[in-house]
């Protein structure tokens, strides 16, 4: 089992929208696979369709094994499973902040499910904290959405400060650039530039398209409502991208 | 109410005809039902004349050419062989190609066949049920089964919620109507099957002419017995299954016990003739029989040898024995195919139409028939009461002929009693006559190990010498053990209670 987390202390980035539709792909090749929805906003629960937890599941995520299996959904589609936002993420901090080995618990927790499913995927809120580090230590691998800009250049190496402040591999951390929009001088030049000075990038590029905007109104991954879409085969680009990594 | 306890699927045969609209109209306001495509297949199911598959928890079905061997609901495993040709005739294991399906069916039925039931169509539309989201919450499919040709067709829902949505697929499912609910689709099919007793009965239920006096009623029981051997006929002469032989036997031993019993009624020159008519046909099918019984003993055979000598000898020994099988089954439908075989049915068919004409004697059906079982009834308390453990084996072999006597005439004229008294009187009776005839077959055993004992010490076999040897010895301890039970079994079967039921049934003095 590989856990890969979608993360970006920015919010707005394509984190969602690339978990909704990595997690399908994944499981559309066959692998059985289960999306975390760790926003308690819940915008991936909702492109699924699937209805938040209201919130009695306040621990779920700590508690771990079968509580979670227990709000565990399955998707309209083959291979894919969801466990939808908890509105009581909100206080996940507060609460991890008196348990024990408390950077460690998701990855603990997780552990459960090995022999469940093939990829877990975690869709992040956009912060650091202290779920932010429990997201670090569970993942094999962080994508992290980057839309080519000087911000993002900035916001993105406050990450790596973090990571070296906590002792954390960067070797973990794989950007890929997001809502693109060629038109745009700024994004050409970052594209040139950022790939040189941060050897990490991976080579698949999200575009910028009325496309995955329209899934909120759909309500499903985009490869499976516009599989022609170029939107859909960057993601598919990515998808492949992502699963060779080791 | 539909209770939905599991995350398993519901399966759901409703107590009425409904239409396919019924599944949308049912679900809450705001949910909504999506349909797929319709599928119609033909399923069999199999099984063999006394339902040994079904007796092992498993159940046999084919849709066209592939076979499904499934263990009951809960247990893991599925075998699943296509078959070459028309699969619409008995099918024994080897039948299906080589291979761990054949090797299941093998444990299950040995030697015996399967028989198909009657075909099933069955159309199944796929559909799923959406919740307001628009969520799905539960796949379904809806089935429209004939069990019968075109007439009469079911419904039913089978629903399978998705995780995580049981709870909100309940609040659709108590809107559904009645329905039973089944463990598997294949067990509900099955359910939906005419009663195979409805079709073939070993031991019809015979209605008399009570005024009619005696004659007619004999007529009526070797009548109906005559029917029975004609209905085996083709399975014996197929080998479809030992069962049929044996049915068909059975039916040619009531005849002739019915005709030596109930007298005087016929002539006895015609009397004679049919007897001797069956007697012929006995020469064929006893050899055949007995090798059979043997045959499906190996297994229990095998379980009483300690290991040493179930070994090649116990192996060589079975396979001679089902050479012989063969030959003697040649034998048996050489004759069956034969003039003299067409000679003995016409000579039946003949004495039954020609009846009126060789009658001597028409006494009073129910006097008779209660005078017939008071004596056989004290007839055999009497013998059973001299025996002990030590009484030779002969006495035991008449006393089983005794009570066998007792167990058809109890059986020809149940119908003139009440129902629930005969049930309990043959009940006992049955208990009694277990032990008997387990001991006679190990005597019969016995006889035919020694006969190729004879064989194999001329030939100087040792393994089979040793083989048989240890097989003799185990008939004999079997049939001591029996002896020892017998004393128990006779006082159960001889006391107060028994002799006044039959006093309370057929009147007089015991
Ligand atoms: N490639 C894209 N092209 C056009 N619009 C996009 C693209 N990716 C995302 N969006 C839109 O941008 C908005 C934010 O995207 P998304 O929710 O995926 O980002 P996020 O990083 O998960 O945000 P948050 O931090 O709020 O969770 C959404 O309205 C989404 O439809
Ligand atoms: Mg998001």
């Amino acid at each position: 089992m590989k856990i890969i987390a979608l993360y970006s202390m920015k919010g707005g980035v394509g984190k969602t929208a690339s978990a909704v539709n990595i997690s399908y792909l994944a499981a559309r090749d066959g692998r059985r696979s289960l999306l975390v929805d760790l926003d308690p906003q819940g915008s991936s629960s909702f492109y699924f369709r699937v209805r938040p937890g209201g919130g009695h599941g306040t621990k779920t995520l700590l508690k771990g094994g079968k509580k979670i299996s227990k709000n565990i959904r399955e998707t309209d589609f083959e291979n894919l499973d969801i466990l939808p936002a908890d509105i009581s993420y909100r206080n996940l901090d507060l609460i991890l902040d008196g348990t024990e080995k408390r950077e460690k618990v998701l990855q603990k927790n997780l552990s459960a499910f090995k022999k469940e499913y093939d990829y877990i995927f975690l869709d992040c809120p956009p912060n650091i904290t202290l779920v932010s580090e429990n997201i670090f230590h569970a993942s094999d691998i962080i994508l992290v959405p980057f839309i080519p800009t000087t911000l993002s250049w900035l916001t993105y190496d406050k990450l790596l400060a973090f990571f070296r402040e906590i002792e954390m591999k960067r070797r973990k951390l794989f950007p890929f650039f997001s809502m693109v929009e060629r038109r745009k001088k700024l994004h050409r030049e970052m594209i040139e530039i950022l790939p040189a000075e941060k050897k990490r990038f991976l080579k698949s590029m999200i575009p910028y398209s009325s496309d995955v905007e329209r899934m909120g109104l759909e309500r499903a991954p985009l490869p499976a409502t516009h599989p022609a879409s170029p939107a859909t085969r960057a993601f598919e680009h990515l998808w492949r991208e992502v699963k060779e990594i080791d | 109410m539909n209770k939905m306890n599991t995350n398993g699927p519901r399966i759901l045969l409703f107590k009425k005809e409904h239409d396919k609209n019924m599944a949308e109209r049912v679900a809450p306001e705001s949910y909504t039902v999506k349909w797929f495509q319709t599928e119609s297949s033909k399923l069999m199911f199999w099984d063999t004349f006394d339902g040994l598959v079904k007796k092992a928890g498993f159940s046999l079905y084919s849709n066209n050419r592939i076979f499904t061997l499934r263990p009951r609901q809960g247990e893991e495993g599925e075998w699943v062989v296509s078959l070459r040709g028309e699969p619409g005739r008995p099918l024994k294991a080897t039948d299906f190609p080589e291979g761990s399906f054949r090797k299941k069916l093998a444990a299950i039925i040995s030697v015996r066949a399967v028989m198909p039931s009657p075909e099933i169509l069955r159309e199944s539309s796929a559909f799923s049920i959406l919740n307001t989201d628009g969520k799905t919450i539960a796949r379904a499919l809806w089935m429209v089964i004939y069990p019968d040709g075109r007439k009469n067709p079911r419904t039913a829902m089978v629903l399978q919620p998705l995780r995580g949505y049981a709870g909100e697929l309940q609040k659709y499912a108590n809107r559904l109507p009645r329905a039973e609910a089944h463990a598997t689709v294949e067990e509900m099919l099955k359910s939906l099957l005419p009663a195979t007793e409805a079709v073939y009965h070993s031991r019809p239920r015979l209605s008399f002419d009570v005024n009619a006096g005696m004659a007619p009623a004999l007529r009526h029981i070797l009548e109906t017995q005559f029917h029975v051997m004609l209905q085996n006929e083709q399975g014996v002469l197929e080998d479809w299954d030992t069962e049929f032989l044996h049915d068909y036997r059975v039916a040619g031993r009531r005849m002739r016990s019915a005709l030596s019993l109930i007298k005087p009624i016929l002539h006895p020159g015609i009397k004679q003739e049919l007897v001797l008519a069956l007697k012929k046909l006995g020469r064929y099918t006893g050899p055949v029989r007995d090798l059979d019984v043997y045959l499906l003993a190996r297994r229990d055979f095998e379980k009483m040898l300690p290991g040493e000598f179930a070994g090649r000898g116990f192996d060589l020994f079975f396979r001679r024995l089902a050479l012989d099988r063969k030959k003697r089954f040649r034998e048996l439908k050489a004759f069956m195919t034969s003039q003299e075989y067409a000679r003995v049915k016409e000579t039946w068919r003949d004495g039954l139409k020609s009846w009126q004409k060789h009658l001597i004697n028409n006494p009073a059906l129910e006097e008779m028939a209660a005078a017939l079982l008071k004596k056989h009834f004290r007839k055999l308390i009497k013998a059973g009461g001299k025996l002990s453990r030590s009484s030779a084996d002969e006495r035991f072999h008449d006393l089983r002929i005794e009570a066998k006597k007792l167990r058809y005439l109890l059986e020809f004229f149940s119908s003139l009693y009440r129902e629930d008294i005969i049930r309990d009187a043959i009940r006992r009776l049955k208990m009694f006559q277990d032990n008997l005839g387990a001991f006679n077959d190990y005597s019969v055993q016995i006889d035919m190990l020694e006969k190729f004992l004879g064989t194999a010490e001329k030939k100087k076999d040792q393994e089979q010498v040793k083989t048989l040897s240890a097989l003799i010895a185990v008939c004999h301890r079997e049939k001591e053990k029996l002896k020892k039970e017998y004393a128990g079994l006779y006082k159960a079967f001889a006391d107060e209670k028994n002799q006044l039921l039959y006093h309370q049934l057929f009147g007089g003095n015991l």
